[in-house]
């Protein structure tokens, strides 16, 4: 268990929870991939994704025990 | 390093500004102030009418974005200080949820700054509003 990820916002609505944790996944491809498989609601949201509080692509890898963040259009004010 | 915390749980209160604006009294090269401030609307969406927003957020990330505006305002503009409130939780319709003052020599750069913090702040901090309807149900808040 060396992931943390994180939902926010109406992301929450389609996974039921906000924190989920993962066996390590190297780059964010892979971890969208099991993601989707988990959460398949997931793949029709829009999010940007941040890893230990940087925002990431799709090519960024990840350090161990990073914190990662799904995070869907910002609604704030 | 310590960043500015930004949020207050629940709405802000009318008080909260005007003790705001006085603690400027002191500050004598102001000539101008600018203030906005967001209040939730009762939107009606099919019949169903919004009470209250809950609001959320990735407050790490909010807190070190805004302070990346905060740096890039001030390095914009000329202004003598800018203060930024942003509720958490659960605000009624009619309350206020967002207070963003700047202040400076002249009116312009003021309203300029103000106007472009709350810009910013509207597009890219984590933050996350849940519409919540009377009786029950709710929607995700959608920024324009």
């Amino acid at each position: 268990m060396a992931l943390e990820v994180q939902f926010f916002g109406q992301l929450t609505d389609k996974t039921g929870k906000s924190t989920v944790q993962l066996n390590h996944a190297t780059n964010l491809i892979q971890l969208k991939e099991i993601l989707f498989k988990e959460f398949p609601l997931l793949k029709e949201s829009k999010f940007v994704i941040a890893i230990n509080n940087k925002m990431a692509t799709d090519t960024s890898e990840i350090p161990e025990h990073a914190v990662i963040a799904l995070m869907p259009p910002f609604s704030g004010g | 390093m310590q960043l500015k915390n930004i949020f207050m749980e629940g709405s802000i209160p009318p008080s909260f500004i005007a003790d705001s604006i006085a603690k400027h009294a002191s500050k004598t090269g102001i000539g101008g102030h600018n203030i906005f401030l967001g209040q939730v609307r009762a939107d009606e969406i099919e019949g169903k009418k919004v009470f209250a927003i809950e609001y959320t957020s990735n407050i790490e990330m909010a807190l070190e974005k805004m302070h990346e505006i905060r740096e890039s305002i001030f390095a914009k503009y000329e202004i003598t200080c800018m203060h930024v409130h942003h509720s958490l939780g659960k605000v009624n319709a009619g309350e206020l949820c967002l207070f963003v003052f700047t202040s400076s020599k002249h009116r312009k750069v003021a309203i300029d700054a103000c106007t472009e913090c709350v810009e910013r702040i509207k597009a890219e901090l984590p933050v996350w509003g849940k519409e919540l309807f009377e009786g029950e149900g709710y929607q995700w808040k959608v920024n324009s």
